[in-house]
């Protein structure tokens, strides 16, 4: 076995070790392939299907996990793609708080920032929590969960369990009653937690935020 | 949402709190001088992470406590004693010093009037008893420009090597058994090489609440497949990562190690090349080992002979090993030895110099590393040069163009005793608490009453400060830039992020006006100047600056700051000393054992909420809210055999005093002892304390002292 | 499996696996109680408070449903009201199809309606238990005789090889019965050739998809060829480990497989020597805590390694990187059942046995409106119609309207293409598949659009949530759905699931959410009737 490969991304070839992610193959040619779940600081896990690209393949393949093939001919922004993340954004932002909790104060919300750059003003989709699921703890005194703009991307849970090792978040339910929880489904600030606020750092959206900025919109000042 | 608009610039520093020194941006409200939120960053100890402290507890930066204006003791508020609060009267409710009970005593000066009557009355003492009768207090939370200036002052202005720190309350044992076996107390291995050890012995620490981000990559390398050998007297959580835990009574650290490496020479498992090229000593190491075969000491450490065995098995045959210590083997009275068996057993199975391997005590404060390299200790100048060497002291005789006194100072707990007798009359302590941080408060105040003179100069009004005649308003943390080096060597820049408030100085240029009228010119253009003089009388930090430190920082040594990082592993040809000494080691009984009156052991430390004194972490709306108050921590049936619920009320009790307290009843903590957290000054587990030292690096012994525990029926507040 | 052979035990003994268990557990074992969470809270045979002491758990997928009627569970729950101690559930299809409507009472399979299920939970009358259905699972036992069996597998350790196995295998063009149709031979090539440890054979007895009950039959009655294959496969690939991956709504098929087991290893088929073979082979069996999705074979991996079971991307495949981070060979029930006909047959021989150029022999799982539902096993090739003919041609006089040949996931076909021969490309190039071997026939007058909603509600139950367009897609799908059946469908419907469809099917981990809109995609393409019940009058 090959320990470099070649792949074309967008009509650019590119040799990486083998083993390479679609998605760093394209970052080192300077490609931006979007996501909400992977960072590079964290296992990439592949569920929020944002990454999808063209590999020729019958599905659409999600370029944080699939590793390089020789001769791979990739595309990251084919009609094909692009609809198909279209459709992804409209399914998340069915009953996204706009703004969310991290809009309002940090303004990097990424979903909607991500939506935005895709044109999805608008969802054909209702909201689809069950009025009886929790949407709210504030039991901790350092970081707010809105499980609403939750959207499961799991680098909340990667953070505390595989980061930090703290080992207290975990997805519970199955389906689309999944939610985030802590140890047995207990409320953040009753949980084992040590408020470490990787979550809270790492999460995408607004689904969990620092407290601290509730009520304060920064405006970053221009880096002389 | 144009009123809740925020200006945000965001200022790349490090974390104020412990010795990992994980970087982080701060983002400022710059309109309101505040930060409102921190973000951690790529650093080299960190990789992003922070603990809920770096997170979330800056907010003390910006209390309304603050000391904003010099302060000086009214002529009524004299003989001296303690302001906020008072056993003997009603106890107030718990929480840090409040001002309004203290502030009545002083009253607000002119920086002009407060420097002329520090300057004045330091000179003075100096002038009438000598420079010997002055001693100061510096601080591991400074940064190195301030503990290099800090002890220039107390060395060439006041005429005294009376300059210590709370290194002396963490790690002086390690660090003398360390001068003593290699020649460097600092560490060998970084942190994170962890993730390349096969077997990490991690033993009296307590990383995840201590360290908690250094803990992060030790879990990892355990998810990794690094085998964890934790060793302590109390399960700390990182247990649950491990491999192996071994559970050891209280003092039998000596004992149990010395086991250990008895069963290592039996069964083969030294590295005979290392012992031959790299180490002396190793003949009067073995014979003294081959005394304490594991079946000899199970019963005093209570571990099994097959349990000792194990352990010594599974370190011994690893092909690279590294051990994590802290507190919990240097603060004894034999702390010095326990850290020379820790070291023997590093060298005899060749783990030093590899990657995985070495020797790692873990540092407490952010600048304890630092302290210590900028000269904060009395027998050393800045990078260990010996006071006692006359080539030495001659050369920073010639740097510093004053006479230096040839006899080493006093320790921190050797000032108290000089106050208390009378040798010390007049000190200058800067940014550090001891009523609260050392052994036997009780005698501390007495101590702190006696002085003719005392300088605090701090950021809040702390216990100590209560005691002072002058209270100077310094600057926090991130209102000043300065380096900082951590439990990994690694040198790094915190930037100033917020402007002090009121009155309130940079702490370099309040020692330089004291220095300047002491007469003692410290003429800095800024403090990166202050850097390049400390610099450039090290060998260590010598080819660094500000400037190449950058936003990363470097480990030292670095000869090649343009293009290295530094270096992450050390000695991997020879030790500074040349060959590693053995030194063998035996057990001692404990200074002060249990007994039917006092029939339990007391154990201190901290939590992960909570930092020392809790003077900036109580002042944190997060880290109250989530740790508000002390407890003591007792085994089940320790609480069930006392009468004592979880969460009563307790009255623990040593020979030194009493402090009440709820219980906390948790298996963690082994039968026949108790665990009380000593940031909580309502209740405060230095009251208990003994003051005994460690012969060698006269650290006390804050991890064991004998007490008994009684259930309260309600608490006895106002 | 070793957790949560614990968690079910645990639950077995307290009905539930409450706080107060998982916390004691939790520091019995020193686990994390995310972990715990994260398994109790994904795994339908897990709940966190006990309920009744006895349990009836009615089905609620499409052969019943059609049977019974969409009402059917709250029915048999108003029926049973005033009887204590009993709870009714829901469930998703048990494998019992050709007892429509069944249910579970406890661990026995019953069947019949609302009052027969109440008397019997009662005590009234006997409970109404399952008949066993037309099965030809004999079809394929290459044995006359008990003391015969194991033959192929002693043959091929004596004197044959694994290549040749192989190449047998590869040359019968046999595939995979699960649903996928990948070429067994290849499969085992693969895993053979590919490095690592530990090596392990795996048996896919998790059949859950809906319409499917051919490998209930095939455990529960020819055992021995499952675990002859196994033990084959592991002597192929260099593996002493097979763990047959058991649904735990089979009790009767886990007794029997039970037995079997232990029959092998008193003759010497597992343990130490393989017949004397000195290669060690031996195998356990893992009762599943439930879900569909634990079929997909990358989840049923997560499972076994005591993980919630959300499937892996891929690449890499199981035949690489599978349970434990080591090669393994997984193949289902019906597929290792084969095989030791398929090495007594030859190549030929098997070959001979399909009809029109298509080879072997494949089992069925027919179920609907037929009269008589069961499992047969027919040549390779049959048109469906015959096949219809063979389970006793259409029930209730009715003329054929739909059929879907693969269980859930294959769309439904109209009966103009009951002509199309059973075979994996045959039926693809009818627009359908044959998936896991499972026929649902539909008579003139059902309501098709009800039945493949129904199917698009099980992927959507089923779905395990772990990636966005089938956790999302399938709920909001269903929706819509709902509220179309309800005679509100909303404008552009038909083109927002045609959307919706590509997005599941392009971007799903999983084949779970890939093929989720399928059944009703289907009725857009070929029942002009019910596609026009998705669309809003446009006026």
């Amino acid at each position: 076995m090959s320990d470099s490969v070649s792949v074309t991304i967008d009509g650019r070839s590119v040799t990486v070790p083998a083993g390479t992610s679609l998605w760093d193959a394209a970052r080192e040619l300077g490609i931006d392939i979007p996501v909400l779940c992977h960072s590079p600081r964290m296992r990439p896990v592949g569920v929020c299907r944002m990454c999808v690209v063209d590999t020729g393949a019958r599905n659409l393949q999600a370029a944080c996990v699939r590793p390089c093939e020789e001769g791979m001919e990739v595309r990251t922004d084919s009609d094909r793609v692009v609809r198909n993340r279209r459709m992804l954004l409209e399914l998340l932002m069915a009953d996204y708080p706009d703004p969310s909790a991290r809009e309002a104060s940090t303004g990097d919300d990424e979903l909607l920032a991500l939506a935005r750059a895709y044109g999805v003003t608008s969802s054909r989709f209702e909201g689809s929590r069950t009025p009886e699921a929790p949407r709210r703890d504030a039991s901790s005194p350092v970081i707010a969960v809105d499980h609403q703009a939750c959207i499961l991307c799991d680098r909340c849970i990667r953070g505390c369990n595989e980061l930090q090792h703290n080992h207290v978040m975990t997805r519970s339910g199955k389906g689309a009653t999944t939610r985030i929880a802590f140890d047995l489904d207990v409320p953040m600030g009753e949980s084992t937690c040590v408020s470490c606020g990787e979550c809270q750092a790492v999460c995408p959206t607004g689904a969990l935020t620092n407290r601290a900025l509730e009520g304060l919109h920064l405006v970053e000042e221009e880096t002389p | 949402m144009t009123d809740t608009n925020v200006s945000a610039r965001v200022v790349e520093s490090v974390c104020p709190y412990c010795g990992v020194g994980c970087a982080l941006s701060w983002v400022v409200d710059t309109g309101r001088n505040r930060i409102v939120e921190a973000r951690g960053r790529d650093g080299a100890a960190n990789a992003g992470r922070l603990c809920v402290k770096g997170r979330y507890g800056f907010d003390y930066t910006t209390h309304a406590h603050r000391l904003t204006r010099p302060l000086i003791r009214r002529e009524d508020a004299y003989p001296k004693g303690a302001l906020s609060w008072d056993d003997r009267g009603p106890r107030r409710p718990g929480g840090p010093v409040d001002p309004e009970t203290v502030l009545p005593h002083f009253r607000e000066a002119t920086w002009e009037e407060a420097l002329e009557r520090v300057a004045g009355s330091l000179a003075g003492i100096r002038d009438r008893d000598g420079g010997d009768a002055l001693a100061g207090f510096g601080s591991a939370k400074g940064s190195n420009e301030e503990a290099y200036l800090f002890q220039k002052l107390v060395r060439a202005g006041f005429g005294t090597n009376n300059v210590d720190h709370c290194t002396r309350l963490c790690h002086a044992s390690s660090v003398a058994a360390l001068l003593e076996g290699i020649g460097s107390g600092g560490v060998t291995n970084i942190v994170r090489d962890i993730a390349r050890a096969d077997v990490a012995l991690i033993t009296g620490c307590n990383p995840t609440e201590n360290h908690p981000v250094a803990a992060t990559f030790m879990k990892q390398a355990a998810a990794g497949g690094t085998e964890l050998l934790v060793v302590n007297t109390r399960r700390p959580a990182i247990a649950d990562h491990a491999a192996m835990y071994v559970e050891i009574r209280p003092g039998t650290d000596v004992a149990f190690y010395n086991a250990m490496m008895h069963v290592i020479i039996r069964e083969g498992l030294v590295d005979e090349a290392f012992i031959a090229e790299r180490t002396e000593g190793y003949e009067a190491l073995r014979d003294n080992v081959a005394a304490y075969p594991p079946e000899a000491v199970a019963e005093l450490c209570g571990v099994s002979a097959e349990r000792i065995t194990e352990a010594a098995r599974l370190f011994g045959r690893a092909r690279a090993a590294m051990l994590f210590w802290g507190m919990g083997i240097s603060q004894h009275t034999h702390g010095t030895d326990n850290a020379r068996c820790l070291i023997a057993l590093a060298m005899i199975t060749g783990n030093t110099g590899r990657a995985g391997t070495g020797l790692h005590p873990l540092r407490g404060q952010n600048n304890v590393q630092g302290a210590s390299d900028a000269g904060l200790i009395p027998m050393m100048y800045p990078d260990y040069q010996k006071v006692a060497d006359p080539e030495a002291r001659a050369r920073f005789e010639a740097f510093w163009g004053r006479p230096l006194s040839p006899s080493p100072g006093r320790t921190v707990t050797e000032i108290t005793d000089g106050a208390l007798e009378g040798a010390i009359r007049g000190m200058y302590i800067l940014g550090e608490n001891p009523f609260v941080s050392d052994p036997d408060v009780e005698k501390v105040r007495k101590a702190l009453a006696r002085l003719d003179f005392l300088v605090v100069q701090d950021i809040f009004l702390t216990e100590t400060a209560e005691f002072a005649d002058v209270i100077l308003p310094g600057s926090a943390f991130a209102e000043k830039t300065g380096t900082f080096t951590n439990t990994d060597r690694r040198v790094q820049v915190g930037r100033q992020a917020l402007q002090p408030p009121g009155e309130a100085r940079q702490d370099w240029h309040i020692i330089r006006d004291i220095a300047e009228r002491m007469g003692l010119p410290m003429d800095y253009p800024d403090v990166a100047a202050v850097f390049d003089e400390f610099a450039g009388c090290t060998n260590s930090y010598a080819s660094l600056s500000h400037a190449v430190l950058g936003s990363r920082g470097r480990w030292y040594p670095c000869p090649d700051p343009e293009h290295s990082e530094g270096e992450p592993i050390v000695f991997q040809e020879t030790f500074p000393r040349g060959r590693a000494l053995l030194v063998p080691a035996q057990p001692s009984p404990p200074v002060e054992p249990t007994d039917p009156e006092y029939p339990l052991v007391l154990n201190t430390g901290r939590v992960l909420e909570h930092w020392h004194t809790g003077t900036m972490t109580r002042r944190s709306r997060a880290l109250h809210a989530i740790s508000p108050e002390g407890f003591v921590e007792m085994h089940p049936d320790d609480a069930a055999a006392y009468g004592i619920g979880d969460r009563d009320w307790a009255a623990v009790t040593s020979r030194r005093g009493t402090i009440r307290v709820r219980a906390r009843v948790d298996d963690r903590v082994a039968r026949g002892s108790v665990f009380i957290p000593m940031h909580f000054r309502e209740a405060c587990a230095n009251v208990l304390t003994h003051p005994a030292v460690d012969p060698y690096g006269k650290i006390p012994a804050f991890k064991y002292c004998a007490v008994r525990v009684e259930r309260v029926a309600v608490e006895a507040s106002a | 499996m070793e957790l949560l052979n614990r968690l079910m035990a645990l639950q077995h003994r307290h009905g539930a696996l409450t706080d107060e268990s998982l916390n004691a557990l939790a520091r019995e074992w020193r686990l994390p109680l995310h972990r715990l969470q994260g398994l109790r809270s994904f795994y339908p045979a897990f709940r966190s408070e006990p309920g009744a002491p006895r349990k009836l758990s009615v089905c609620r997928d499409v052969a019943c449903r059609m049977r019974a009627g969409p009402r059917f569970a709250d029915e048999v729950a108003e029926a049973l009201q005033g009887v204590g101690g009993v709870e009714v559930e829901a469930v998703s299809c048990l494998g019992l199809c050709h007892a429509a409507p069944a249910a579970l009472a406890g661990e026995l399979p019953v069947s019949g309606g609302a009052g027969m299920l109440r008397d019997g939970m009662a005590g009234d009358r006997p409970l109404p238990l399952v008949a066993e259905p037309p099965a030809e699972t004999s079809a394929v036992d290459p044995y006359a005789g008990a003391d015969q069996r194991f033959g192929t597998l002693e043959r091929a350790l004596s004197e044959g090889s694994p290549e040749a196995v192989i190449e047998t295998l590869e040359a019968s063009g046999l595939r995979g019965m699960g649903g996928a149709g990948f070429p067994t031979g290849r499969k085992w090539r693969f895993t053979r050739a590919a490095g690592g440890t530990p090596r392990t054979v795996v048996c896919n007895a998790d059949e859950s998809e809906p319409g499917t009950f051919k490998d209930r039959l095939l455990l529960e009655r020819v055992p021995h060829l499952i675990i002859e294959a196994m033990v084959l496969g592991g002597w192929v690939i260099g593996a002493s480990r097979g763990i047959i991956y058991l649904r735990h709504e089979y009790e009767p098929a886990r007794r029997a497989l039970e037995e079997a087991v232990e029959r092998a290893r008193e003759r010497g088929v597992l343990g130490d020597s393989v017949l004397g073979s000195g290669f060690a082979f031996d195998l356990e069996i893992f009762v599943s805590p439930g879900g569909y999705i634990m079929g997909e074979e990358t989840a049923l991996l997560e499972g076994l390694e005591d993980k919630r079971g959300e499937p892996r991307n891929k690449p890499p495949f199981p035949t690489q990187v599978g349970y434990d981070g080591g090669p393994t060979l997984m193949n289902n029930v019906e597929t290792f059942a084969l095989i030791p006909r398929i090495l007594q047959d030859g190549v030929e021989g098997w070959q001979a046995r399909g009809r029109e150029g298509f080879s072997g022999v494949k089992f069925l799982s027919v179920s609907g409106d037929v009269a008589a539902p069961g499992v047969y096993c027919v040549p390779a090739g049959m048109p469906i119609t015959e096949v219809i003919e063979r389970a006793g041609g259409m029930a209730g006089g009715r003329a054929l309207y739909a059929f879907s040949p693969g269980g859930a996931s294959t769309p439904f076909l109209p009966a103009d293409r009951a002509g199309t021969p059973v075979d994996f490309d045959a039926l693809a190039r009818a627009g359908s598949g044959l998936g896991s071997g499972a026929l649902f026939v539909v008579g003139q007058g059902r309501d098709l659009l009800d039945l493949a909603i129904q199917q698009v509600r099980f992927f959507s139950r089923e779905s395990c949530g772990k990636c966005v367009p089938c956790r999302t897609g399938s709920a909001q799908a269903v929706r819509k759905l709902e509220a179309a059946q309800e005679g509100r469908p909303e404008a552009g419907l038909t083109r927002l699931l045609e959307e919706l469809d590509e997005t599941l099917a392009q971007t799903s981990i999983c084949g779970l959410g890939q093929v989720a809109l399928a059944p009703v995609m289907s009725l857009l393409r070929h029942f002009p009737d019910e596609a026009a019940r998705l669309r809003a009058e446009e006026a």
